[in-house]
């Protein structure tokens, strides 16, 4: 069992409050799968992170996390460019229960309301990211690092990294 | 998931919503980021603008595989593009588009001063699919560009002569591409500058007003004979203050003329109008909305562009061919007060009173016609004898004679009563005086 980090209170905060989310991994050959996730919800002793995603819309990532790839899941906030990504190694994946279809429901309404404000309807939000919730599937992801990724020279310095773990 | 054409999510990447990019390192460590700008470069690659030295930038050197997400702002469709890193370019037309596009998306998104292009970073796009989920149908277009194309081919070929051509082509921009802004400019090689001919849709025409080669994005779509497509408003690409007012930066004798465009454009889409590797001009349109042009009319503006280039090189040599007529001595002499022409010397600038009319060849032309009426009351000349005055400064045969007649005969009908020049054939041109002339020489 590696050693885990605590994730701040403020990356806390910021990952659950609704922003854009895109998960990567890899599989053997090394190459890479993404795919959009929906909602987000941290441990709480904040030591593990769980994402949601649509499997109908993440074939190729569920298959490389199924295959104990790795996992980057970077957040953004449109309207202020705030991006910070968590990496880890540790990943389990489990069917979502209606708690999860539920606060992925609440998520995409706090992302569609951020994305009003940018002109975007809330119909499109939801047809772009909202499947078949019994596709819904909940990845629970042990950060082993943060760091920031907000445009500009500073993009890529450690918020909180565990030693020695893999950036 | 369907296999796609990357021109079908080619509306992906106009950047209305950031790409987003997966990586892997080569201790096969993934990474997910956004995309500030993927540009569509060909039906099997698309470029990624490289400004900072980053964890995808480190990754793609040393596993070129990367995964894209792309997302079409209208249909909400979801696109998952394989890529292959190839190479990275720092310069050239590709470079130069991506960097006018990006200064666009960084000031709209407040990041201006934050990107600074370093290179295009071209892939390869073996696979594209399309994620599986409810998409909404593609709303009909407000107009239909293949139609409106069709429609060009049939009216610029019957257009008789440039200046008909310039008209027409700004005629078919309005009605058929429902394109309210539009200018054409001729490109003044030797001198590394632009001249507008025509423009629709402006306070004022502006033609005569000049843009160097490499400015704003009509010059760089000249220097890099590339299509510049902005989609936001930006400072950085704007034709300042000094040319739209006409004033500021000209020399004490010279005043420019004010150039016609938007003074707060939010979409700009400059194509150059070439004839096989020779550059003609460009071809310029705005609009005050942002997204006003898609992929779709770049294609179709490109294609104008291409008639024009092509019937114009037409136009040109046959007027050029045309025969000189014999010299027919003018009508009755014109009455009323006298006005001074004075024509400096050092840049051909001719003003008629005290107003500025035209400078350069156009003005050397118009002094030249003066001079011979003046000593033999000839009026009627041709592009031929023209070409046989060395003195005139028209620098070889490529040089746009006819476009500078053009530009000469619209400048005298917007701004001078007593001379007007007209066609009065393929090639053929008659001087035409409505008040007595005193001609004056200055040298500066």
């Amino acid at each position: 069992m590696r050693a885990t980090i605590e994730l701040p209170e403020d990356i806390a905060a910021f990952i659950q409050s609704g922003v854009s989310m895109t998960l990567a991994s890899r599989d053997d050959r090394f190459v890479p799968s993404i795919a959009k996730g929906v909602g987000c919800r941290v441990s709480p002793g904040r030591g593990s992170v769980t994402l949601l995603v649509f499997a109908g819309a993440a074939e190729a990532l569920l298959r490389d996390i199924a295959h104990g790839g790795p996992l980057a899941v970077v957040f953004s906030r449109p309207t202020t460019n705030q991006t910070l990504q968590i990496k880890g190694r540790e990943v389990t994946s489990a069917p979502a229960g209606p708690a999860d279809v539920a606060l992925t429901r609440r998520y995409l309404a706090l992302f569609a309301e951020e994305l009003r404000r940018l002109g975007w309807s809330p119909d499109y939000v939801n047809d772009v990211f909202w499947h078949d919730p019994v596709d819904l599937v909940a990845l629970q992801l042990v950060p082993e690092g943060a760091f920031q990724q907000t445009p500009g020279p500073g993009a890529g310095a450690a918020l909180c990294l565990e030693p020695g773990a893999a950036r | 998931m369907t296999q796609v054409t990357l021109d079908l999510a080619r509306n992906c990447l106009e950047g209305t919503i950031p790409a987003v990019i997966a990586t892997c390192a080569a201790d096969g460590t993934p990474n997910a980021a956004y995309v500030s700008q993927m540009q569509y470069v060909d039906a099997g690659h698309v470029a990624l603008t490289f400004q900072f030295f980053n964890k995808t930038r480190e990754n793609i050197l040393a596993n070129p595989q990367a995964t894209a997400l792309v997302i079409d702002p209208v249909t909400s469709a979801s696109f998952r593009l394989s890529l292959l890193y190839l190479r990275t370019e720092t310069e050239g037309p590709l470079f130069q588009a991506m960097k006018a596009r990006l200064a666009g998306i960084a000031s709209h998104t407040g990041m201006a001063g934050v990107f600074k292009l370093r290179g295009a970073d071209i892939y390869a796009v073996p696979l594209v699919e399309q994620i599986k989920g409810d998409s909404r149908p593609r709303p009909p277009r407000a107009r239909n560009l293949l139609h409106a194309l069709r429609l060009a081919g049939e009216r610029l070929g019957e257009c008789a002569d440039l200046g008909a051509l310039f008209d027409q082509t700004l005629s078919l921009l309005a009605h058929e591409f429902r394109i309210s802004h539009a200018m054409l400019l001729v490109a003044d090689l030797p001198n590394q500058r632009l001249y507008t001919v025509a423009s629709r849709g402006y306070a004022i025409t502006g033609v005569g007003s000049e843009i160097a080669i490499g400015d704003g994005v009509i010059g760089v779509a000249a220097q890099y004979r590339v299509p510049i497509r902005i989609n936001h408003m930006t400072l950085e690409y704007r034709y300042g203050s000094v040319s739209r007012d006409g004033t500021a930066g000209a020399a004490p004798l010279e005043s420019a003329i004010p150039f016609p465009g938007l003074a707060e454009p939010h979409s700009q889409l400059a194509v150059p109008v070439t004839v096989g590797a020779r550059l003609l001009g460009v071809l310029c349109v705005e609009s005050p909305q942002d997204h006003a042009f898609s992929y779709d009319d770049e294609d179709a503006l490109v294609a104008l562009a291409c008639l024009v280039g092509t019937t114009a090189a037409a136009l040109q040599q046959s007027a050029d061919a045309a025969p000189s007529v014999a010299g027919s001595s003018g009508a009755s002499a014109p009455q009323g007060p006298v006005v001074e022409v004075r024509h400096y010397r050092g840049n051909h600038s001719v003003f008629v009173g005290s107003d500025y009319l035209i400078k350069g060849v156009a003005g050397a032309i118009l002094w030249r016609l003066l001079q011979v009426q003046a000593e033999s009351g000839r009026c009627d000349f041709s592009n031929r004898e023209l070409r046989a005055m060395s003195d005139l400064g028209l620098p070889d045969l490529s040089d746009n004679l006819e476009a500078r007649l053009v530009l000469l005969q619209r400048r005298l009908a917007e701004r001078c009563r007593v001379i007007a020049l007209e066609k009065t054939g393929r090639g053929q041109m008659r001087l035409v005086l409505l008040g007595r002339l005193r001609l004056t020489e200055v040298d500066d």
